[in-house]
């Protein structure tokens, strides 16, 4: 049998001197590794996230928020970069509480959301405070310029955006995140034809009385509303049940049902291969008139 | 409530500070799923920064952060894994390779200090070269102390020294160690971390008496 160990004491008596040193070294070297022994306060300086998004392009400056484009040093992709004054997005005391929720969606996100890398503190303009949030760079183009380019959108795009925007919403709002300012640049299409939300989730949780905490998908509604083409009838009253219904139900819920419903009543092959839509969309526009009438008058 | 079928529905939120998900984390990160890579470097980035930081010499830390080294680091670790360089054998391991690659970087790194020591600059600069100057660590041990220290750990059996690491180290409770080494129970790891312990001191002592 191996003889039980006493701390501090060796095999062949009490301890030498060089022994009790080496052991005040490890554990000198354990309270160091550890962070029980501060080193100058250096070690807060700078998190690992911090120095891994390296910003090289401002795209854009508005309204104190500005946009960059970075480079992410750890997996060698590019990313979005949003500075936002705290004071240009809704005032609240509780900032801290804000980004514990929205730091969630870092490991849980969704197809139709920018991934998110990161959201903290930040200094804007070299004075003010600031939030950035950095996200996944979307390669594509914003909803406000596809629509400044086709005033409307054909059908099967409408139904397409709706339901990947409104499930996006739905999957936020379930987190407790919401988004006032919705509007047309915070959706992107990326190259395979995928709308994504770039922007999103910006409101606290506590500021969501008023205005009401479905403001995004009332927005959005309004959005499509003024896109859709008037071939979209039953989509469109799908959609305008919403409009006006009570702010106390999950309007972001109950809209994404509605839609499935309703594409699935008229086009089977809308939710089974998303890719069709993307395919039918770049047909000359007549080939939608009857979309979304009943099946088997579009057989006759 | 989300559906099960529900194609928008993504997996469960990791637990966060798991070591215990090292291997599924590289399995992951081996196929390709860089969050899982992202997740993996992010738990072990503060045990190596402060590992960094305590053996960076104050001459070093004038025109080099620690969380640059440790973000080079990280970065070398992520391409041994995806490429296959390196062979997981344990978070142990992991961490020995870790620290490995820590300890090269800093032997790096002085030498460069060193270097620059040569190049004249303005006295009144914030870079200006000094006499060399020991880590923190060092300060506190002694630098001879120090180096015995990492050569006991070379010397003594690779399952003593990742049992000792993760305990002294990563910080993990023996009852982790214990289904990470594979020991029967949380007294077993415990006593091999003791017995890790023993022979650490012997060979840091070796020759001294």
């Amino acid at each position: 049998m191996e003889k039980p160990n006493v701390p501090g004491e060796d095999e062949d008596g009490p301890p030498s001197q060089e022994r009790l040193e080496a052991e005040s070294a490890l554990e000198l070297i354990r309270q160091f590794q550890w962070g029980e022994i501060e080193i100058d306060g250096v070690l807060e300086t700078k998190s690992i996230e911090e120095s891994r998004f390296v910003t090289f392009s401002e795209l854009q400056q508005s309204d104190g928020v500005h946009w960059y484009a970075a480079k992410d040093a750890i997996f060698s992709r590019n990313a979005f970069v949003r500075d936002t004054e705290k004071k240009s997005m809704v005032p609240h005391a509780a900032w801290d509480q804000f980004i514990q929720s929205y730091r969630k969606l870092i490991f849980n996100g969704h197809p139709h959301m920018a991934g998110l890398f990161e959201i903290r503190d930040c200094t804007v303009d070299r004075s003010g405070s600031g939030i950035r949030i950095i996200n996944e760079w979307i390669e594509g183009e914003s909803l406000a310029l596809i629509l400044q380019k086709n005033r409307k959108l054909p059908p099967a795009e409408i139904a397409k955006l709706s339901l990947q925007i409104v499930s996006a919403l739905r999957f936020l709002h379930d987190r407790h995140c919401y988004h006032h300012r919705f509007d047309a640049a915070d959706v992107f299409r990326d190259h395979t034809g995928k709308f994504v939300l770039i922007r999103y989730g910006e409101t606290p949780p506590l500021e969501t009385t008023n205005p009401p905490a479905d403001a995004d998908v009332r927005n959005f509604i309004k959005l499509i509303l003024s896109v859709a083409h008037a071939q979209t009838a039953e989509l469109t009253n799908a959609i305008l049940q919403f409009k006006n219904s009570p702010a106390s139900a999950a309007p972001a819920r109950d809209l994404e049902a509605a839609l499935k419903d309703c594409i699935n009543q008229h086009s089977q092959k809308y939710l089974r291969s998303p890719n069709a839509i993307l395919n039918i969309a770049t047909r000359p526009i007549t080939v939608f008139k009857g979309l979304f009438s009943n099946r088997k008058e579009k057989k006759n | 409530m989300e559906s099960e079928n529900d194609p928008f529905v993504p997996s469960a939120e990791p637990a966060a500070h798991d070591l215990n998900q090292t291997a599924l984390f590289i399995q992951k990160a081996r196929a390709g799923d860089r969050q899982a890579m992202n997740d993996l470097l992010n738990r072990y980035k503060k045990p190596l920064e402060r590992f960094l930081h305590s053996r960076l010499s104050p001459v070093v830390h004038r025109y080099q952060d620690t969380q640059d080294g440790t973000q080079d680091i990280l970065i070398a670790a992520y391409e041994s894994i995806v490429s296959g360089r390196f062979e997981y054998r344990g978070i142990g391991s992991f961490w020995y390779y870790l620290r490995t690659s820590a300890r090269n970087y800093i032997i790096k790194k002085n030498q460069r200090a060193a270097e620059r020591g040569v190049v004249a600059i303005s006295d009144e600069s914030a870079l200006a070269p000094e006499a060399r100057q020991p880590s923190p660590i060092a300060k506190m041990i002694g630098q001879e102390q120090l180096i015995r220290y990492e050569r006991a750990l070379e010397a003594i059996p690779e399952d003593h020294r990742n049992a000792f690491l993760l305990f002294h180290e990563v910080g993990l409770s023996h009852a982790q160690i214990a289904e990470e080494c594979k020991f029967p129970s949380a007294d077993a790891a415990r006593m091999c971390v003791s017995r890790a312990k023993t022979k650490l001191l012997s060979e840091m002592t070796r020759g001294e008496a």
